[in-house]
């Protein structure tokens, strides 16, 4: 009787596995054909320049991939051109129709007409549920990566399913399903060992309904120039409007983490004997960038504070060495020289509000190709102690001239001396 | 009538002169001539000069291997007048006859400017600007506050004697030079005249350094701060110049402005030829001093705001210009 019990639990556990498998196998089977690998190809090379994932949306004619995926072909019409390469060998032209930057998502205008589409799934799925991630990863074939929703990812502004599974690169741009074939989310980023995001459906259905909405628009970059700065308006309404909240740093008070998705760490050498400079540091940012092009990207706020002190230091030496502190500040966004003008800076001492002297730095770039979209960066070193002083830091990257000023006037009355 | 023989040598600097009351002087490699000379190319009575019923000096050789002349590539034939001043070789060897009513330059005065220079010479004043050169050096080092137990101390000091040396080697090649020319080599005053301009570049950039904090790291600091190094580089040159070399004073003066350009446009020219990611990092004066040390009102925190406005306006114009 006991062997029989035994028996019948394996046999059980067999056929709920079997059935697991043969989910996950026919969703394979009946969704593949509507998978394409979306190629970037390169006019004058006639080569892929990049390669990513797209699926076919149930509405007529319809592609979605990552913006990231097709960013070239966007910005530059004239040197790149899209193209599909479907299950069956079968090629064809896309076209881009509509772009969410900040969602990293594109939809693009296609011919191909395969038997199965792609339907959004409209309700929010429970977590530990199961996913499947669909994809070409590194140009190996389509294939799909089991896994498991985690939910929103927690301090992020920008929303993304955190997905427990493999994305890898050239996955981009692919759909993740629930057991029902609907689509979750767009798989969008990694972070390692089976550490995935995704960007939520929703954004992908407003998109959609944006475009059937307004159509495709006459100039990309000033539909991307509106999302940025939307985007920028929306992340620094927050951050304004919230009371800062200071801690206790060295001798004085810095901002810590002043709104839920800017996060803070820090380090010291105050243990190593060594070093007669002993540097407290902390750093907080946003650190989730918005993708532009492969050599532009923006989005991210950062600040840094230092403390130095170096009390058997002889004043000279001590401030022989801060300088060297201070005297190279990088903007922490990258950007060529098509992309940004050059920094243009003043630097003076500033006697601030509480009557103290610091040493100010303010930098600031335009975007060319997007109007009212500026770099800016940042800092401060106090000037009133013999042998210490703080350093105060920041970096903004694609941000409005009012929401700059504001950010850098509320930044620097937050950093106290005490 | 006397007459005075110069003995001269390739470059035409006399190393001899002799005075002979005698109608006829003898000349050769011989030692019973009047005039024993070393070139082996002259033959032991070589050529002798007597002076003829009128009182005028004559040369004549006296069958010699090499020949005598006084035009080059003529060798004389014949007794042939020799006029007070006159240019003459016996073989290789240059000679130049005077008769004693011949006219001398009138005297210099002393020159004041070259018995200045030739004061840097003195050693109390070079050992104390050798002095104040380390001092700064070793202030430099102090600056960057070494741990004691990494011995950067020692490998810094032991970098000392090297860097005296170092700086020696400027005024040794100009005596050198000097040297070569059958000049005075003047070694002491030019060590003293470059330890001059060494002390007085790093003071300057001491007091720059403190002007650039005060002002905030103006545009024209930097220009200033130039301007004076390629001026007390100039200077320096000109003053090592004077001394060493036989040019007339302009070009000197030329040579040593053109030398000090070059270098300091050498020094700028690095920046020309940096790659473009440079160009996209922000550039600005970073100098940070004691607050005792700064000699300026500092600004408002809403002037400060009202110039980053300004900024933004600045870098708007540029959006559209070729980058």
């Amino acid at each position: 009787m006991r062997s029989l019990w035994y028996g019948c639990l394996a046999w059980c556990a067999l056929l709920a596995l079997t059935v697991q498998a043969d989910s996950a196998e026919q969703l394979f089977a009946r969704y593949e054909p509507a998978l394409l690998q979306v190629r970037v190809l390169e006019n004058a090379s006639g080569a892929k320049a990049s390669i990513g994932t797209g699926f076919v949306l149930e509405q007529p004619n319809l592609l979605v991939t990552n913006y990231h995926v097709v960013s070239e072909a966007v910005l530059f019409p004239e040197k790149y051109q899209l193209e599909y390469l479907a299950q069956d060998q079968s090629k064809g032209q896309l076209q881009v129709l509509a772009v969410d930057v900040i969602n990293d998502l594109a939809l693009v205008k296609t011919d191909y007409q395969p038997a199965q589409r792609f339907a959004i799934q409209a309700e929010k799925p429970v977590q530990g549920v199961t996913l499947y991630s669909l994809g070409n990863p590194h140009d190996l074939g389509m294939i799909l990566v089991p896994g498991t929703y985690n939910g929103l990812q927690k301090y992020s502004f920008y929303p993304r399913i955190h997905f427990t599974g493999a994305v890898n690169s050239g996955m981009s741009g692919g759909p993740t399903v629930d057991a029902s074939g609907k689509v979750v989310g767009i798989n969008v980023a990694s972070a390692g060992n089976q550490l995935g995001f995704l960007v939520p459906a929703q954004a992908l259905s407003a998109l959609l309904a944006r475009y059937q909405q307004q159509g495709q628009p006459k100039d990309f970059k000033s539909q991307i120039e509106g999302q940025l700065l939307d985007s920028q308006q929306k992340m620094f309404a927050q951050i304004l409007q919230a009371d800062w909240q200071l801690k206790e740093f060295g001798p004085g008070k810095v901002p810590d983490e002043i709104v839920p998705f800017v996060r803070c760490w820090g380090e010291s050498n105050v243990e190593k004997r060594q070093d007669q400079l002993k540097k407290v540091a902390a750093f907080c940012s946003q650190s989730e960038e918005i993708f532009l092009s492969q050599r532009f990207s923006t989005g991210r706020i950062e600040m840094q504070f230092e403390w130095l002190h170096g009390p058997e230091l002889h004043p000279l030496q001590f401030f022989h060495r801060y300088q060297q502190n201070i005297d190279r500040a990088n903007p922490d966004n990258q950007a060529g020289k098509e992309d940004v003008t050059p920094f243009e800076c003043q630097h003076q001492v500033v006697q601030q509000h509480n009557g103290q002297r610091a040493k100010t730095i303010f930098c600031v770039r335009a975007y060319r190709q997007f109007n009212g979209l500026y770099d800016a960066l940042y800092l401060a070193a106090s000037l009133d102690h013999q042998q210490q002083g703080i350093v105060s830091h920041f970096t903004l990257s694609g941000v409005s001239q009012d929401n700059a000023l504001a950010f850098s006037r509320k930044f620097s009355e937050a950093v106290l001396w005490q | 009538m006397a007459v005075i023989i110069e003995v001269l040598n390739k470059q035409h600097k006399v190393i001899e002169r002799h005075k002979f009351a005698q109608h006829e002087v003898r000349l050769g490699r011989a030692y019973d001539n009047d005039v024993i000379l070393y070139d082996r190319h002259v033959c032991p009575h070589h050529a002798k000069l007597w002076q003829n019923e009128q009182g005028q000096w004559q040369l004549q050789d006296l069958a010699s291997l090499n020949g005598s002349f006084l035009e080059p590539a003529q060798p004389l034939q014949q007794a042939a007048l020799v006029p007070s001043g006159q240019l003459c070789w016996l073989g290789e060897q240059p000679l130049r006859i005077y008769d004693d009513q011949h006219q001398v330059a009138p005297a210099l005065p002393f020159n004041p400017l070259e018995q200045k220079l030739q004061s840097f010479g003195h050693w109390p004043l070079i050992i104390s600007l050798l002095l104040l050169i380390l001092l700064e050096e070793l202030f430099r080092i102090w600056l960057n506050a070494p741990g004691q137990e990494s011995g950067q101390w020692t490998r810094n000091l032991l970098n000392l004697p090297l860097l005296v040396l170092a700086l020696a080697l400027w005024p040794t090649a100009l005596a050198l030079w000097s040297k070569l020319n059958q000049h005075e080599a003047r070694f002491l005053p030019q060590l003293g005249l470059t330890f001059a301009g060494i002390s007085a570049l790093a003071l300057w950039q001491l007091l720059l350094s403190i002007v650039n904090f005060s002002l905030d790291g103006a545009a024209g600091v930097v220009w200033l701060q130039e301007t004076g190094n390629v001026m007390l580089l100039a200077l320096l040159l000109a003053a090592n110049f004077y001394l060493a070399l036989q040019f007339a004073l302009w070009k000197k003066l030329a040579l040593a402005t053109g030398l000090a350009l070059l270098l300091s446009l050498q020094n700028l020219g690095v920046g020309v030829f940096v790659d473009d990611s440079e160009q996209l990092m922000p550039r600005f004066d970073a100098s940070l001093l004691p607050g005792s040390l700064y000699f300026n009102q500092p600004v408002a925190v809403d002037d400060f705001n009202r110039d980053s406005t300004a900024l933004f306006e600045q870098v708007a114009a540029q959006r559209q210009q070729q980058p």
